[in-house]
């Protein structure tokens, strides 16, 4: 395949892919079962991502194994209505045309795991996307680095990655124990992002084992649990004693020698943290945005709840985003009628994070993600606050901090 | 003035040769929000080398950080022409590499890392010393001019 004999995409993927394997000592390339690219946002991947599509794309090359999409850098459907640039959404265009080329399968998300890019236990695979690693890693028991952009691309075309790190048995042990003390039945949904954001903060690219997260603990839980853990750290593999699929016991997870380091978490680190998470504490609100990562059909089901006969503060824009599967969901089943009378927009394909949110020049973000939390101040410019949904929606109605 | 030269050897973790004036950073570094690729200038508030320049110069700190999209942002830095002439770690993790090598496969452009010195860099490398890096060998070299 590197000789070319395959072409020239297969051999330009395959060059990127052992050059890497070299650096890292991989002694083979092992077969993935999918690839799931970063490469999709204009915002983010500029113009020198673009130029790189579609060199792949002149080259011919197909991706060989299933390969998601990552959300695109805006709403591929309301970008004119939103007032996107034309300049801006042309080049994104481009990119949305490459990808396509190559075979992107156009979910256009950070949560593939939950549209059909569902990986088995112990299935290698070549993702980028540090929410969707570690919940592929951590929650699904696969195995995958944190590919970069382009690299992520380079092993969805040749179907493989370079064999080191996290799809080796012996890197997969936990290497600090996470003590959560706080008693389960009084852990909310509001809780885990803050939780997630606290252990990457402390643990940086460490795997941490928790213990005190409920057998019962939800996907969407997880989900925003570790999409905090990944953007204040770099975690990307996580266990929880008893509940994910590699910790069935505490003591075959934790690595010996290596845990004697255990990091305590209790209401008052809570409560602390979740300090930290906003960079202003009073004010007025002119931006709420939720969807970090992408609602999934339950969480929009909340909200509709709660939102159910209110109406919005004309001076806050209240924005949901999700996948176009979703809104289509949410539509049949009326949640989406709902929202749109409170006052509020579901937005499909994008988010927050990977659109130019600075150009409505909003001065203070809302948010019930912890991922958001950490990175909105820099990518949207904006003061951030964290809050539960029910604390964003009682704030929508209000105008101002609830 | 005087000139001291000391050498020192490491892993040659990206290949290369290249040489410039360090920018020393004891803060890891993400690139994603970390660099603005279309100005060269450090755009991280919460990092000491904030507002400096990376455009020729041998970046110097201890492990690159954050988002997967880390990459392509050094990319875009080569492409405008503002980035570093070669980077040394501590140690070098997977995302920086790779932006490093793709940076010679799609932009010709290289950008020589080399990690794991026998002394911390951190602490042998001056801010605005003359450093040499060179990758294939694993070495770096470092002038300074000393009054004498």
């Amino acid at each position: 395949m590197l000789a070319g004999e395959c072409g020239a995409a297969i051999q330009l993927a395959m060059e990127i892919l052992t050059k890497i394997g070299d650096i890292y000592e991989a002694e083979e390339m092992i077969e993935i079962a999918s690839a799931h690219t970063v490469m999709t946002p204009y915002r983010d991947i500029m113009d020198a991502g673009v130029e790189i599509c579609e060199k792949f794309a002149k080259l011919g090359a197909k991706y060989s194994v299933p390969t998601t999409l990552d959300p695109a850098g805006m709403d591929l459907q309301r970008w004119r209505e939103l007032k996107i640039p034309e300049s801006y959404a042309e080049k994104q265009m481009r990119i949305v045309r490459a990808q396509e080329k190559l075979g992107g399968i156009p979910v256009w998300t950070c949560v593939p795991y939950l549209h059909g890019n569902v990986p088995m236990p112990g299935q290698h695979l070549g993702w980028s996307e540090s929410s969707a690693v570690v919940f592929a890693n951590s929650v699904l028991g696969a195995r995958t680095n944190r590919l970069t952009a382009v690299v992520d691309m380079a092993a969805g075309i040749a179907g493989r990655v370079p064999k080191f790190g996290l799809h080796l048995d012996e890197n997969r042990q936990g290497e600090i124990l996470v003590k959560i003390n706080v008693k389960s039945k009084f852990l909310t949904d509001a809780d885990y992002p803050i939780i997630g954001y606290f252990i990457g903060k402390h643990v940086g690219d460490k795997i941490p084992v928790l213990t005190g997260i409920p057998r019962n603990v939800s996907t969407d839980q997880l989900k925003n649990m570790g999409a905090a853990m990944a953007a204040s750290g770099s975690v990307a593999l996580y266990h929880i004693a008893g509940v994910t699929p590699e910790a069935k016991t505490l003591t075959r997870i934790l690595r010996k020698g290596v845990w004697e380091d255990t990091l305590e978490l209790g209401t008052k680190e809570l409560k602390q943290t979740k300090e930290e998470m906003c960079t202003t504490g009073v004010g007025e609100v002119d931006f709420i945005a939720v969807g970090c990562p992408h609602y999934s059909i339950m969480e929009i089901r909340k909200l509709a709840a709660l939102l159910k006969g209110k109406k919005i503060h004309k001076g806050i824009k209240f924005w949901i985003y999700t996948t176009k599967y979703v809104e289509m969901l949410a539509k049949r089943a009326g949640y989406s009628s709902i929202i749109e009378a409170a006052g509020a927009q579901i937005l499909t394909e994008t988010c927050m994070l990977v659109s130019p949110i600075d150009i409505y020049g909003f001065k203070t973000l809302m948010t019930d993600s912890g991922k958001c939390a950490q990175y909105a101040p820099t990518l949207c410019k904006t003061e951030v606050l964290y809050g539960s949904i029910e604390d964003c929606v009682k704030t929508a109605i209000k105008g101002s901090l609830y | 003035m005087q000139k001291t030269r000391i050498t020192i050897k490491g892993y040659g973790v990206v290949n290369g040769v290249a040489e410039g004036p360090a920018l020393v950073s004891e803060q890891n570094i993400s690139l994603w929000g970390g660099l603005d690729p279309q100005t060269g200038l450090i755009i991280d508030k919460r990092l000491k080398i904030y507002g400096q320049q990376v455009r020729g110069r041998v970046l110097v700190f201890p492990q690159g950080k954050g988002s997967t999209t880390g990459a392509i942002v050094l990319l875009e830095a080569v492409r405008c022409g503002n980035a570093p002439a070669a980077i040394i770690n501590i140690r070098t993790e997977p995302i920086l590499a790779s932006g490093a090598l793709m940076a010679q496969i799609f932009y010709k452009k290289e950008i020589p890392i080399v990690d794991r010195l026998e002394k911390n860099p951190l602490k042998a490398i001056h801010t605005n010393d003359h450093v040499k890096v060179n990758g294939n060998k694993g070495i770096v070299e470092i002038t300074r001019q000393r009054k004498s």
